[in-house]
């Protein structure tokens, strides 16, 4: 088994004029917690968009080697005659999950994440912005993804919510399992992140694993903000 | 993943949302209603001729709001549609509102054929003009749906209805012709090239047409058409890409 779980070779992408990413190239290790990281406009999120398949990219190859791909998008958008129970019974139907496992899998989850499980008989449009991010990641951890893709993991969250998400990326993590995200709140990046992928004007500027930075004393402030300022801006 | 699964899953959402739309209640009682009336008013027979020249609509208004709205809104960027799968997704709802529609139209002839049986016989080319009205819906469902690639909410079926009615309006002010394309549409015949063009373009514009017996060969334009334009989706499915508006 390779110890990528991503690889993105070339990856390019227009939107009109703009080349939002161009010849990207970069791996996600498989078992780690990544962030990826760039200034706003710097293709980030096209680059997240091309490797979900959202995107068709104008050239280059993205390699997935998961079974299960999870994804929780910076805004959730649920259909709206959907009831957040029905999404789940979906997920757990597209995942291959028994029905009788679901209720147990989906309270372990709910109360995980903090999210109150009365609500799921509503239609999961009308939860807020908060919820409608936890929600996501209740969708997403039913089915114990191997790769789990966060856009801007933490926006719309309070503050319990934020430690509640970065202790399951940890614990998702610890379970053997690759969590790739996206975002620009660098200090709480910086608690669980073990690789920081860089991107500027759509190409790669920056790829290491934190730890090996530190101990090799590359840079004399190996923080994601001295790298960040460094690399993408 | 089985592709079984793919299409059932397919077919949960799209039940889901077709109830969750209230106007279609109110259409699917307009729709067995005009045949009830005619009956009482007139005979089984009229209720058969106005059912047959309207169900195909039922297709019709089941492909509303089919895809641009969903790809808007956001909602296909879930772990339900990763990797690529929303484009199936929309491709087999084509099958689903099909088989919706067909359900539907089959259950209400069922019920018109069975509740007429003493009063009149039926015969094959009752059932042909059942068919060619299948055809029509068919051809409803991939126009309609390739439409609903390009225009947002429910403009892919009101841009169909402005155009049957801008054809109403069309017959009506040459209704005092005595020659013409009313005549060779009366006798069923069309004696030169352009009026065969201009019937060809009627039936593509009003597939219903076909339903009447002395217009039944014309279901094959129909169902050419209707293969044309699910090939046109199926290369805008291709094309597509999540960009939330």
């Amino acid at each position: 088994m390779s110890e990528h779980i991503i690889e993105v070779k070339g990856l390019s992408k227009r939107h009109g004029e703009v080349k939002a990413v161009a010849g990207a190239d970069f791996t996600v290790s498989r078992g780690r917690i990544t962030v990826f990281l760039g200034e706003n406009g710097a293709g980030k999120t096209t680059a997240l968009k091309c490797i979900l398949g959202f995107l068709r990219p104008d050239a280059g190859r993205v390699v997935i080697r998961a079974d299960r791909l999870g994804y929780v998008p910076e805004h959730p958008v649920q259909f709206p005659w959907l009831t957040g129970r029905d999404i789940l019974s979906l997920t757990g139907r597209v995942y291959g999950l028994r029905e009788d496992a679901l209720p147990a899998l989906v309270a372990a989850a709910a109360a995980k994440l903090g999210f109150d499980d009365t609500l799921l008989t509503r239609r999961a449009q009308t939860y807020s912005h908060g919820n409608q991010k936890k929600f996501s990641y209740l969708q997403n951890l039913i089915f114990s993804p191997d790769l789990l893709i966060v856009d801007e993991p933490f926006s719309a969250l309070d503050p319990v919510s934020i430690k509640r998400v970065r202790e399951l990326f940890l614990e998702i993590k610890e379970q053997g399992r690759t969590v790739f995200l996206s975002s620009h709140l660098l200090s709480e990046a910086e608690k669980i992140a073990d690789d920081a992928i860089i991107i500027k004007r759509g190409r790669i500027s920056f790829q290491a694993a934190l730890g090996e930075l530190k101990k090799n004393q590359v840079f004399p402030d190996p923080s994601l903000e001295a790298l960040f300022l460094h690399f993408a801006s | 993943m089985s592709s079984r699964n793919d299409f059932k899953i397919t077919v949960l959402l799209t039940r889901k949302k077709l109830m969750s739309a209230k106007s279609l209640y109110g259409l699917a009682a307009f729709f067995a209603a005009v045949p009830a009336y005619a009956w009482l008013r007139d005979s089984p027979a009229a209720a058969l001729s106005f059912f047959l020249f309207l169900f195909p609509y039922v297709f019709l208004v089941l492909t509303q709001d089919m895809v641009r709205s969903e790809v808007d809104s956001g909602g296909l960027e879930n772990v339900a549609f990763l990797r690529q799968d929303f484009r199936r997704y929309l491709l087999e709802k084509n099958a689903v509102i099909a088989l919706f529609g067909g359900l539907v139209s089959l259950a209400l002839f069922g019920i018109l054929v069975t509740a007429s049986c003493g009063s009149r016989s039926f015969s094959l080319l009752d059932f042909a003009q059942f068919g060619a009205g299948l055809f029509a819906g068919l051809y409803y469902t991939a126009l309609a749906g390739f439409l609903s690639y390009l225009l947002k909410a429910g403009s892919n079926v009101l841009v169909i209805f402005l155009g049957q009615a801008a054809l109403a309006v069309s017959f009506l002010l040459s209704a005092g012709s005595e020659t013409g394309f009313l005549r060779n549409l009366s006798e069923g015949a069309f004696p030169d090239f352009p009026s065969l063009l201009k019937f060809s373009g009627l039936v593509a514009l009003l597939p219903n047409t076909v339903v009447s017996r002395k217009f039944l060969p014309w279901t094959f334009e129909v169902a050419g058409l209707s293969l044309f334009f699910f090939w046109l989706q199926y290369r805008q499915a291709a094309r597509l890409e999540l960009k939330k508006q």
